[in-house]
């Protein structure tokens, strides 16, 4: 059986991602040697254990390499893991955690406050304006998805397949809003607004890391109670409900759980697709459908995953950055073909 | 018990279901026939909570949505027409999906589903992805779900079967074994209603048959009872002739 895989996946994923952290703490303008990077991370916990490190080195990792690491693997976790939570609940593995709109509505909040900056406010600083996009960004996300569900409800429950078109629809509106204030803008605006929509990990800092650790707990904890109320709902939503498993509450405690978590991952670094919609599948390549399972380790190659394409990001054009949603869907849209390719059979 | 009590169901304004009254007790089997459109599936929906009518479900004298949903799984089981699952678990795992409420430890859980899997005759087949396997074994997979649900025996009443054309997919053999297989969990209080469309396999094992058309319950009865020549003409539109076995003695329909 497939699961029996599971261990060993598990065991190749932790120490993939051990060592791809590493690499992304060493790798940058400034590069580490792997028991330089080891003893710049004791030296933030004990400054006086390690006397040779130097203070830039010290400042490098503190504000830059350490932050955007960790940023990279939440933001990848989360997403991932949210995409495994939606395709359970859509029953399809084809949908992502964008197929609810609140990717979209993030877009469009961002868009608006980066507009709305450049018009009012011309004179204030960058960090109040980044700030600014990413409460719009987070609650742009949560309003369409809450009108989403909305939508879909009705008094006796709420409707996958009109929560799915609703998506469209608002993800085709919010589209044509970002469209608006892009034509409106001036050009600085308009490469803020590409720029974000880009997805990026540049700025990454303490606060970012700090409020998508808050969300991977949130979701981490979700993971067991959720894990076979999915598998059951895979069988479909009557059969589910005759197991005894309460489908309104599930489907309302996974949509507030990727809206929160995909609004913060898009608020904090921009748009970045893919994570959520290969990963989980590739799981289930490895290990089969079952959530309990699934749920964890997609978290966990979806951290490896976004990592490794940051750090590509990062190394290819050095000194020149790319934006990591464009490196993400430069590898994640072929590989995602190659799947498809070898697994035909299973798509039915 | 199982009841459903002054069921009246519309749908466009037109009556779907009027004033049925149907029971099952848990140590028998009922099978529910009618021509298509009768309100088979309707009736099926209603008790399994699918469908909202007016009128009363009951089980144990106790109002069905007000059970508690895990204590309700425990006693009623439902197999719906066809599964929509389309992701590749094994059989096994999904036979083991039923068993999502219990605490069994590990051991026991798997002896239970070898047990309900060897029951349906598909134990060879545990393996195998459920995706991949044929119309009639993935039947005999989700009936082995179903048993695996109501495994343990609940301290107080029984437990309760609804099959919705169980015998569709089957070859001839499993739809006797599966129907023999109801008789047998009968004994063990596990009522069953079986909705059926083959009146003799329906006459061969059920205790109970009620005939629903236009949405009303218009016999009840043993097969003996309830087949005759003129229900096979108004009900059915059939012009046949009810025999009975020379060896079982049993009803048989020839039309």
């Amino acid at each position: 059986m497939k699961i029996s895989r599971a261990p060993v996946v598990f065991i190749i994923l932790s120490v993939s991602l051990l060592a791809i952290m590493l690499f992304s703490l060493m790798i940058g303008p400034l590069s580490f040697s792997p028991w330089q990077s080891l003893q710049t991370l004791g030296a933030l916990l004990v400054p006086q254990a390690f006397p040779e490190i130097t203070a830039t080195h010290i400042m490098v990792m503190q504000n830059l390499r350490l932050p955007r690491t960790l940023l990279c693997l939440l933001v990848g976790a989360n997403l991932a893991l949210c995409g495994a939570m939606m395709q359970g609940l859509f029953r399809n593995a084809l949908a992502d955690p964008a197929i609810i709109g609140v990717s979209s509505g993030a877009a469009l909040g961002a868009a608006g406050a980066i507009f709305l900056s450049s018009l009012v406010i011309p004179f204030t600083s960058t960090l109040s304006t980044e700030l600014l996009v990413a409460l719009f960004a987070f609650l742009g996300g949560l309003i369409v998805t809450f009108l989403v569900l909305r939508i879909a409800s009705t008094r006796h429950g709420t409707s996958v397949s009109v929560m799915l078109l609703a998506g469209i629809a608002v993800t085709a509106l919010a589209g044509a809003g970002i469209a608006i204030l892009s034509y409106f803008a001036d050009d600085t605006v308009l490469r803020n607004i590409v720029a974000w929509q880009l997805g990026s990990l540049v700025g990454a800092n303490w606060v970012m890391v700090s409020l998508c650790s808050l969300v991977s707990m949130a979701l981490f904890a979700f993971i067991m109670p959720v894990a076979k109320p999915l598998n059951a709902l895979l069988l479909g939503e009557s059969e589910a409900r005759h197991l005894g498993v309460d489908v309104q509450r599930l489907k309302y405690t996974l949509v507030v759980l990727t809206a929160l978590a995909v609004g913060v991952s898009v608020a904090c670094v921009g748009l970045i697709g893919f994570v959520g919609l290969v990963v989980p599948h590739l799981i289930r390549l490895l290990v089969g459908p079952d959530h309990r399972y699934l749920l964890p380790l997609s978290g966990l190659l979806g951290a490896c995953f976004l990592l490794l394409a940051d750090l590509l990001a990062r190394t290819l054009f050095m000194p020149i950055e790319l934006p990591v949603g464009v490196v993400m869907g430069c590898i994640g849209a072929p590989f995602f073909i190659f799947l498809l390719m070898q697994q035909k059979q299973y798509m039915v | 018990m199982l009841q459903a009590v002054n069921i009246n169901l519309t749908r466009d304004d037109k009556a779907v279901l009027t004033e049925v009254n149907i029971a099952l007790n848990c140590n028998e089997v009922v099978a529910l026939v009618g021509p298509n459109g009768a309100g088979k599936s309707s009736l099926f929906n209603v008790i399994s909570g699918e469908l909202f009518s007016t009128g009363q479900v009951l089980i144990e004298q106790k109002l069905r949505a007000t059970w508690p949903p895990r204590e309700l799984a425990e006693r009623l089981a439902i197999l719906p027409q066809s599964s929509q699952l389309n992701f590749p678990f094994s059989a096994f795992e999904v036979v083991n999906i039923g068993r999502m409420n219990k605490t069994t430890g590990h051991l026991e859980n798997e002896q239970v589903i070898r047990q309900v899997m060897s029951w349906t005759d598909i134990q060879d087949k545990a393996q195998n992805i459920y995706t991949h396997l044929s119309g009639g074994e993935k039947q005999r997979v989700q009936l082995a779900r179903t048993f695996a649900q109501i495994w343990e025996k609940p301290s107080l009443g029984g437990r309760y079967l609804l099959l919705d054309e169980p015998t569709a997919a089957l070859d001839l053999y499993h739809q006797h074994q599966l129907l023999s297989l109801l008789k047998e969990l009968a004994l063990l209080q596990i009522g069953s209603l079986v909705v059926l469309h083959d009146l003799n396999l329906a006459a061969r094992y059920a205790d109970r048959i009620v005939v629903l058309d236009h949405g009303k319950v218009v016999a009840q009865g043993t097969s003996g009872e309830v087949f005759t020549q003129s229900l096979l003409k108004n009900v059915f539109s059939l012009e046949g002739e009810v025999i009975t076995h020379p060896k079982s003695g049993y009803p048989v329909i020839l039309c």
